[in-house]
């Protein structure tokens, strides 16, 4: 059992040193604001700010590699759009700049939520989280879920290994060709050792007295520190930019 | 170690805890700690299963839609078997929001049509006999998933409104999977059946 697994971020940029709740409320402030946004002008300036937030990691790479699928989505999307549209003359014709409006929304989160997962250990958001005084009842299956996601990945891996020391593939031919087979033979095992893991698991848990009435302590305590505070006033001092953007009157778009 | 044996005394019982103490603990133990546990490493699989056939098959075609949607809610109907309590649906749908609104940028407006979806889910599980019946729970998940889905379209149209045609892809694609949330329903019957042989899931 990797109950203990854990992915190191090993950068140590300013938003590294970011306490993974500030991270959090980036992204919870920005997932917010961006449905009420609705004009380019305004989420393309929270896209922008959002941008050079996630390029302080300096993983240009993988933020390019990032863009470059959701490029692909919008352009599939709007490869559709224009389908529909011969098809059925009747629907509008996709409009370029207000087909840009939902793109610039899902970019302005894909930015914050790649800062936050590029930067922050599974501990750190385990920690914030516990910080965060959610009940037992909350905490527990939320904390196991992240903590097990990289681990069930490590296990869909060796399944596959597997399956093609035994002869099957696990590839999209096979996913194709033998459907319910190739789901079969890839998630039995999964669901078998996830059985299985749960009740090693629970009764550690309840062995080392987790949802017992005495408060856990904290190896490392998380603290707020001035960059933090620094960059929750950065991150509000935009948005409120970004809805003066909006408000603006030469800019006004209104609700659609 | 010294606090840990503190912790592991007073659990045996060597203070007398006051009242209003003992009746927050029964609250919090509704639910086990396994049962937590089990909720959790449910949630990892078939986040991480979704995922898996999403990238094998690529997102945009029919079988993958149908196959992420019926490991979807085959795994769903085997974890409604291990924990068969009123709220399982619902604390796993609250876990799943809560982890897609702090990590993955979902959107908070999707929690309270969540919640909602589960908790009419599980309305409709007591109404057709409760947890112990597989029928009853095969319907509450065939529920929870159609309503999940019409609520996710509604965040959609938040997020896309400006240009209302995509919601109709959307649709099409929603209504594609919902065929393989179904035949879910089916296929995590059955994996329950060779579970229960095999031991692992006990009655």
């Amino acid at each position: 059992m990797r109950a203990s697994f854990a992915i190191s971020s090993g950068g140590t940029t300013f938003l590294h040193a970011l306490d993974a709740r500030t991270k959090m409320f980036v992204g919870v402030a920005a997932s917010l604001s961006v449905i009420f946004l609705n004009t380019p002008q305004s989420l393309g300036f929270l896209a922008a700010a959002s941008g050079a937030y996630l390029l302080v990691l300096r993983r240009f790479a993988l933020a390019g590699v990032c863009y470059l699928f959701l490029l692909l989505m919008a352009g599939a999307a709007l490869g559709f759009m224009w389908l529909m549209h011969g098809i059925w003359p009747r629907m509008a014709e996709p409009d370029l700049a207000r087909f840009s409006i939902p793109f610039l929304r899902t970019l302005v989160l894909a930015n914050v939520v790649l800062a936050l997962a590029l930067s922050s250990r599974i501990q750190a958001v385990l920690a914030a989280l516990r910080a965060l005084r959610l009940p037992v009842w909350l905490f527990v299956p939320t904390a196991v879920m992240i903590r097990f996601i990289p681990s069930f990945l490590k296990d869909i891996k060796e399944v596959r290994e597997s399956m093609k020391t035994r002869g099957y593939g696990s590839g999209p031919a096979a996913l194709f060709s033998r459907p319910m087979l190739t789901v079969r033979l890839l998630f039995m095992p999964l669901v078998v050792r996830a059985l299985r893991t749960s009740d090693e698991l629970g009764v550690a848990a309840e062995l080392k007295g987790v949802g017992n009435r005495n408060a856990a302590s904290c190896y490392r305590p998380q603290r707020f520190s001035g960059r933090d505070l620094a960059v929750a006033c950065g991150a509000l001092c935009v948005l409120t930019a970004a809805f003066l953007l909006q408000s603006g009157p030469s800019l006004s778009g209104g609700m659609h | 170690m010294d606090r840990h044996t503190l912790v592991l005394g007073e659990q045996e019982g060597a203070a007398a805890p006051s009242a209003p103490v003992d009746a927050m603990e029964r609250r919090a133990r509704y639910f086990e700690v396994r049962e937590l546990v089990t909720i959790g490493i449910f949630s990892a699989v078939i986040r991480v299963s979704s995922l898996l056939v999403a990238l094998i098959g690529g997102g945009m075609n029919p079988l993958t839609l149908i196959l992420k949607n019926l490991v979807f809610t085959s795994l769903l109907v085997v974890m409604l078997h291990k924990v068969r309590k009123f709220g399982a649906l619902t604390l796993f749908i609250a876990v799943n929001t809560l982890v897609s609104m702090l990590l993955m940028g979902g959107s908070v407006v999707l929690l309270p049509a969540m919640l909602a979806a589960g908790l009419v889910a599980e309305g409709i599980i007591l109404l057709l006999g409760g947890y112990g019946r597989t029928m009853a729970l095969m319907l509450g998940v065939a529920a929870y998933d159609i309503l999940f889905k019409v609520g996710s379209l509604g965040v959609s149209w938040l997020y896309a409104r400006e240009q209302p045609q995509m919601l109709v892809m959307a649709s099409i694609f929603i209504a594609v999977g919902y065929l393989g949330s179904l035949a879910g329903l089916f296929a995590g019957s059955r994996f329950v059946r060779e579970l229960r042989h095999a031991g692992i899931v006990r009655d």
